[in-house]
């Protein structure tokens, strides 16, 4: 177990330099950025001297090595927009993020491992071909729309939610539910066949035999054999939920990062750009570190390897 | 299979035909010319006539008819999906043949690259990298496709892995055929029904992460809105004018759920696991 967390910490640096490399490489392929920062009439003395002070006058890969090792102390450099820190910034916004990524993860765990469940026990039941429409319905529908809908009917003609923002509880039922029923589909096929896996298992057979009551067969014996895989998939659907969140968060107005690296993209805010992939590459892979841990705990098997 | 899926699945064939063909006779079919502004029949809903006429699904704050819209919508949606998975494809089917072929090395690389790949929430990157590079047809396209290689490249790596091992590859070898012989006469086609199947589910990604890249302003540019951007103007009408935000993400949701039909029912087909049940 300790090599297979050991793994996951290595390929987790990876992500995070990978994403690092990408932005840094993109950053530099899109031109000079004393253009976006300095006025339209600065004179050529003007950007050579603001070029120095950002070290732009130096070759690229002593300003990659820079760029790294700033990044290794958590400074991205200033925001060219307001000179803000970008660490800073996205400090304040992160609450936002990780409040609508839990509770959405939440809702979707909560509607999904149940369901997902039965699906599986009653297949080809009513209730499992009804799951199963729903999670190709929703695969294919594109959350931000469904974020529009909600905010159309619940909101705007109902009036009983408010439309945008953050605030008391009723601002993060719209956004939530938008990025819930986005990971539902997955998680609840994934539930069901990962269920479906473990029934024929002769465990489950002989905790019936011996007259275990049916109730305790499913939620205890066959949910906890079957949830391994389900844990697994949270990690990267958590990864799936910042994703989302981005566009999630652009519709509901909500003060996130995912908000932020749109209005930074507009205002052509690179650093902050780059800042927001590099912590959302640090935080999902300190995620799915999390996640091996627990699918460790879960499952005996994987202790002692 | 029921008789009801039966009918669920040509009903996405005949839809998914009517859509493409839609698509490519664009403004023959269109009731209206699409990107005509009329400010006398601005925000019509559904149904109602202007001074030009009826407008089945209403019109935009421009006055633009749209019906016509969406099925201009269809061109970008269909052309830039099909163009990133026929990529990502041709880039995944490759990197996994050749890995799987070879072993050792070569897999443990790509799967490593698969994995840090999955490990990050792509859309946030597609966003970047677009937004910093400005949005052009070619860059969406390949965006879309870096995004979609990684199934292609897993499945057809493991394929690979267990068809090498069988005889009638041995045979070849015995008769002396070459490794490229091998990989493309005798490898690539019985790979080819999962691509076929991975390919339906890919473009049906790509159409919904079009849709949310244009609906940030991140799309691909063109004469009259995507179906994506129709979503982001109309987000402006939104208490007034409900036909705006509908209809636009009803084409999208349509046109993803046929592909996605079609794509279960070709799996069904490519799998005889599945089948056998």
């Amino acid at each position: 177990m300790i090599r297979l967390v050991g793994k996951q910490i290595t390929l987790g640096l990876l992500v995070v330099l990978s994403a690092i490399t990408l932005t840094f490489a993109v950053v530099r392929l899109s031109g000079d950025p004393t253009s976006l920062i300095l006025p339209q009439d600065a004179t050529t003395e003007q950007r050579d001297a603001l070029r120095h002070s950002l070290g732009l006058d130096q070759p690229v890969i002593v300003q990659y090595v820079h760029y790294l090792g700033g990044a290794a102390h958590g400074d991205f450099g200033d925001s060219y927009f307001d000179g803000d820190s970008v660490t800073g910034v996205i400090m304040r916004r992160l609450p936002n993020t990780l409040l609508l990524a839990a509770s959405a993860l939440l809702l979707a765990v909560v509607l999904a491992i149940p369901l997902g469940v039965l699906a599986a026990v009653w297949q080809g039941g009513v209730l499992d071909r009804t799951v199963q429409v729903i999670s190709v319905i929703g695969a294919s529908t594109p959350s931000f729309w469904v974020g529009l809908l909600l905010l159309q009917i619940f909101a705007m003609q109902l009036e009983w939610l408010p439309t945008y923002g953050v605030g008391g509880i009723t601002n993060l039922i719209l956004p939530s539910t938008t990025l819930a029923l986005y990971v539902f589909p997955r998680l609840a096929r994934l539930t069901r066949s990962s269920m479906l896996d473990v029934l024929p298992a002769g465990f489950i057979t002989a905790a019936r035999a011996k007259g275990m009551p049916e109730r305790r067969v499913i939620w205890r014996v066959l949910l906890r054999n079957g949830i391994v895989p389900v844990i697994a998939l949270l990690a990267l659907e958590i990864g799936a939920l910042f994703g989302g969140a981005v566009l999630t968060e652009t519709v509901f107005a909500w003060p996130g990062i995912g908000q932020l690296a749109i209005t930074s993209i507009e205002r052509r805010d690179f650093p902050l750009v780059q800042g927001v992939v590099a912590y959302v590459a640090l935080i999902f892979s300190v995620i799915t570190v999390v996640a091996e841990i627990a699918v460790g705990l879960a499952n005996p098997r994987l202790r002692h390897r | 299979m029921s008789r009801a899926y039966v009918f669920v699945v040509w009903a996405a064939g005949v839809i998914l035909a009517g859509m493409i063909v839609a698509a490519l006779l664009g403004p023959t079919i269109t009731p209206y010319d699409a990107a005509a502004q009329n400010l006398l029949s601005r925000l019509l809903p559904p149904g109602a006539s202007g001074p030009d006429g009826r407008h089945w699904f209403g019109t935009d704050a421009l006055g633009r008819d749209i019906l016509s819209l969406i099925i201009m919508g269809a061109r970008p949606a269909l052309f830039v999906s099909a163009a990133a998975a026929a990529i990502a494809a041709l880039v995944g089917v490759l990197a996994g043949m050749i890995a799987g072929f070879r072993g050792g090395r070569f897999g443990d690389v790509l799967l490593s690259l698969t994995n840090i790949q999955l490990a990050f929430p792509f859309f946030l990157l597609a966003v970047t990298v677009v937004g910093i590079l400005r949005p052009s047809t070619s860059l969406v396209i390949a965006v879309i496709a870096l995004g979609s290689w990684v199934p292609f490249a897993r499945v057809t790596y493991a394929d690979t892995q267990q068809l090498r091992e069988l005889e009638f590859i041995e045979a070849v070898r015995v008769m002396r055929g070459s490794n490229i012989r091998i990989l493309f006469r005798h490898i690539l086609p019985n790979v080819l029904p999962n691509i076929v199947v991975l390919s339906t589910f890919a473009i049906g990604t790509a159409i919904v992460m079009e849709s949310g890249l244009s609906f940030v302003g991140l799309g691909v540019p063109s004469e009259t809105p995507t179906w994506g951007r129709m979503l982001s103007e109309g987000r402006d009408y939104m208490d007034s004018a409900w036909w705006l935000t509908v209809f636009p993400g009803a084409a999208i949701l349509l046109l993803v759920l046929v592909i996605n039909v079609i794509g279960e029912q070709l799996r069904d087909y490519a799998d005889p696991r599945i089948q056998a049940q």
